[in-house]
């Protein structure tokens, strides 16, 4: 089958687990011989090895440009200004936007930079001049069905869908609910709703996501269908010898430090947790808005002697984090999936997880809390420090599930919609 | 048609309390008492009186033609003594028709015989004399926790006194298969085994319990056919164990027991040679066959071993911890330590730390907070770690 694909981003250049998800995604629907076009934003040179036709948006003539401002206001969206994409701020925009556009990195190549003309304003402008070159693009290629990744696609996939008659996928890796909870931004909101309306079928990545979809977007239920995230034997650790102070251990905190990750929780309960032991360092790697406020926090408490900042990691680096840490905590507020303790497991490294996480679904074998009961996550966090048979019963159990959870098995489950809806 | 010798046992765990790494050192309270009295009063209500009443009629209707064995856990007892004495009266009334035989067994339903023989002995004694003082006969027939055995516990077991001795069936003796009825240990002695039909026993509490079987509730008509089946020839036994514990989670409306029990005498009497007939009595000269199991074997799980009790490393670290404390607390003259570390000895506390169950993942068992068996471990290391700091020395 023939695949036009929206995504927002792929590897290497990745800001969170959607662009992991779609090279894995990709990856293994093209095995089961689909052709797949993706479409990213941006020109990625050093783009990850993959069966896959990846265009770039910004390499597209824009015979209509004028429209965007036009087609922005129609969408109604009054306060889009302020959300620019899903995991980063307005501030930090302006940061992307140059790095895409011909930062340090490719000064050597000065071929691969992008002309900057072409760029939006600002990110929803981006969004909606996205959705432009989709309509352009699906009148050009070949392609049976339109796949969309999360809410900045959905604009492009409804074009693209329209102009062509196609039918259309919207996939659910995350919902501004999850990043923003009662404040949500009402165009981002509009945009999800109005593309789960458009499409023919919506696939959500656990049954959390689903249940959020149902009951705040009011999309019909049988049109849903959960296809949960896995981790790929690929990612399998390089043996890394960490020097470790075995009678230290260590607890990490990993991902973006904002209000949707739950910080804040890991900091009170790290400190209850101090109070009955101090042979524990607590290790927060990431950033975010609220770091500052979280280094603060941590002063207050008194806790700086036993607390690490890593600031930003990436690639090996965040891989040697796991293999120092003797515990995993993700205390999110509300979290579609989350790859990351799965990754944390590949490492051996057990997880405690809040139950707001799809996730949870597919690994049993981790120690579960309400993200706000700070007690219950310190209790926990005290029991891997001092009962070591739970870690050992936690990891093999979870070594054993981790197997079945592939995405081989999320692409055929894909092939079937595919199937259902190309006919 | 054989006789039948069926046993039906009762055991409900305390409730222990949600107890955090923050309460140790802070309360030595451990049971959620509450819980216990609400779970407790609504399997009297719902299963046992209504169960032992059908049973008290049919034993005096039938006076002497039916008979049946007991095997109620020393804690349940307590419990029954303190929430629902009316219970208690019923045993009376069973024991007094004559024709029940209560089983003696560890008192605190535990898994002591695998762990400390000596402690396993003085459970049993505790057993003993309780049931004795409930029905005025001492017991001579012993049912182990799960039918949990091996050769050296049948020696501990005659030592102890008893004639007969409950035990697993089908093929869980070591190159055995289709063990079920009388039998012997294979050293001289003169105790009997007692070797239940394993695959009968499952099929009921399945039937019972499970509605997507194809034949939900079983009906006794039903179930005299089985019994036919099993054993056509005269004069052999059926040793049959049906857990009443296992209906107390079934919905209230739900009366396939009860009319099982109403039923079943009159079905199985109806057989030619069809009769009832308790342990001690099956024991009585017959054709004994020896069995020898050298390793532990239990009569309720499919995996035959201890696994679900202790095959996993979270099971095995609390069982070690706890009966690593014996000495301590039986070295001291408080006899509320002692009590509670008996309390502690509940298998079913083992049981939920299974990550092996089916079930799983889903709640945990009702009696233990949290909703994993690795919660039900977190709460019961941080009982434990309270526990053992408040034994002095």
């Amino acid at each position: 089958m023939r695949i036009l694909m929206f995504g927002w981003e792929f590897p290497p250049h990745i800001s969170g687990g959607l662009g992991t998800a779609c090279y894995e995604l990709t990856r293994t629907l093209s095995r089961h011989g689909n052709i797949i076009t993706f479409v990213v934003p941006r020109a990625e040179k050093q783009a990850k090895k993959s069966p896959v036709h990846l265009v770039a948006a910004a390499g597209v003539p824009l015979p209509h440009s004028s429209s965007v401002e036009e087609f922005f206001q129609s969408l109604n969206l009054k306060t889009a200004d302020s959300i620019l994409r899903p995991y980063l701020t307005d501030e930090e925009y302006p940061l992307v936007l140059r790095d895409a556009t011909g930062g340090e990195t490719n000064k050597d190549q000065p071929g691969a930079t992008p002309p900057t003309s072409l760029y939006g304003k600002n990110l929803m402008a981006e969004v909606a001049r996205y959705s432009e070159i989709g309509e352009e693009l699906a009148l050009k290629e070949e392609f049976d069905l339109i796949h969309a990744h999360d809410w900045m696609t959905f604009l492009a996939a409804i074009r693209a869908k329209r102009a062509t008659g196609k039918p259309m996928v919207a996939h659910i890796h995350a919902l501004e609910y999850d990043r923003s909870g009662d404040s949500i931004n009402g165009g981002i909101f509009e945009i999800e709703k109005m593309g789960m309306e458009a499409a023919d079928h919506v696939i959500a990545v656990s049954h959390y996501t689903r249940n959020l979809i149902i009951s705040h977007y009011g999309i019909r239920a049988e049109k849903i269908s959960v296809v949960h995230n896995a981790v790929s034997r690929h990612q399998a650790p390089r043996v890394y010898h960490v020097p470790h102070d075995r009678k230290k251990k260590t607890v990490l905190f990993l991902g973006r430090i904002t209000s949707q990750k739950g910080p804040d929780y890991f900091i009170e309960a790290a400190a209850r947790v101090l109070e009955k032991t101090q042979n524990v360092m607590f290790v927060m790697a990431g950033a975010g808005d609220m770091l500052p406020r979280m280094i603060e926090r941590v002063g207050e408490l008194r806790l700086g002697m036993h607390f690490h900042f890593t600031g930003f990691l990436q690639g090996h680096d965040v891989e040697r984090m796991y293999a120092m840490s003797d515990l995993y905590v993700m205390p999110s507020v509300s979290e579609p999936f989350g790859l990351s303790p799965l990754e944390a497991m590949i490492y051996d490294v057990p997880v405690i997880l809040s139950k707001q996480a799809g996730v949870t679904e597919v690994m049993p074998h981790a120690l579960t809390v309400d993200f706000w009961n700070v007690d219950d996550i310190a209790n926990k966090i005290l029991a891997i420090l001092k009962y070591p048979a739970l870690s050992r019963e936690l990891l093999r159990n979870g070594r054993k599930a981790l197997r079945s959870i592939r995405w081989e098995v999320a692409a055929e489950r894909i092939q079937l919609i595919y199937n259902k809806l190309a006919v | 048609m054989p006789s039948l010798c069926l046993t039906l046992t009762l055991h409900h765990p305390a409730h222990l309390k949600h107890y955090s790494f923050f309460d140790i050192g802070n309360s030595a309270t451990y049971e959620d008492e509450s819980k216990t009295a609400e779970a407790v009063n609504q399997f009297a209500s719902e299963c046992v009186l209504p169960a032992t009443r059908i049973v008290l009629k049919q034993l005096r209707e039938y006076d002497g033609d039916f008979r049946i064995a007991l095997s109620i856990s020393g804690c349940l007892i307590d419990q029954f003594e303190r929430y629902r004495p009316e219970v208690i009266d019923t045993f009376k009334a069973l024991s007094d028709t004559g024709h029940v035989e209560f089983l003696a067994a560890p008192y605190y339903h535990s898994l002591a015989s695998a762990f400390s023989i000596q402690e396993f002995r003085e459970q049993t004694l505790l057993h003993h004399t309780r049931i004795q003082a409930l029905t005025g006969t001492a017991p001579t027939a012993f049912r182990n926790t799960a039918l949990i055995y091996r050769d050296d516990l049948a020696c501990e077991v005659e030592a102890l006194g008893y004639q007969v001795m409950l035990t697993p069936g089908g093929d869980r003796f070591p190159g055995k298969r289709n063990v079920c009825g009388v039998y012997r240990p294979t050293q001289g002695s003169l105790l009997k085994l007692l070797a239940n039909h394993d695959r009968l026993s499952d099929d009921m509490a399945r039937r019972f319990t499970h509605s997507d079987s194809p034949e939900t509730p079983p009906t006794s008509t039903g179930f005299a056919r089985w019994l036919h089946q099993v054993h056509p020839a005269r004069g052999g036994v059926i040793p049959l164990s049906l857990d009443l514990g296992a209906f107390a989670r079934l919905s209230p409306d739900d009366t396939g027991l009860f009319l099982f029990l109403n039923q079943l005498p009159e079905t199985v009497l109806l057989h030619q040679e069809g009769t009832f007939i308790t342990p001690s009595q099956a024991a009585s000269p017959r054709p004994a066959p020896p069995l020898s199991s050298k390793e532990f074997i239990t009569g309720e799980n499919p995996g035959h071993d201890l696994s679900p009790w202790m095959g996993n490393e979270m099971q095995q670290d609390a069982l070690n911890a706890l009966y690593l404390l014996e000495s301590r607390v039986k070295g001291c003259p408080d006899q509320t330590l002692l009590k509670t570390w008996r309390l502690l000895q509940v298998s079913d506390y083992f049981l939920y730390m299974n990550t092996h169950n089916e079930a799983f993942p889903g709640p945990a068992h009702p009696a233990m907070p949290g909703d994993s068996p690795y919660d039900a471990y977190i709460n019961y290391m941080n009982i434990l770690t309270d526990f053992s700091e408040r034994i002095p020395g």
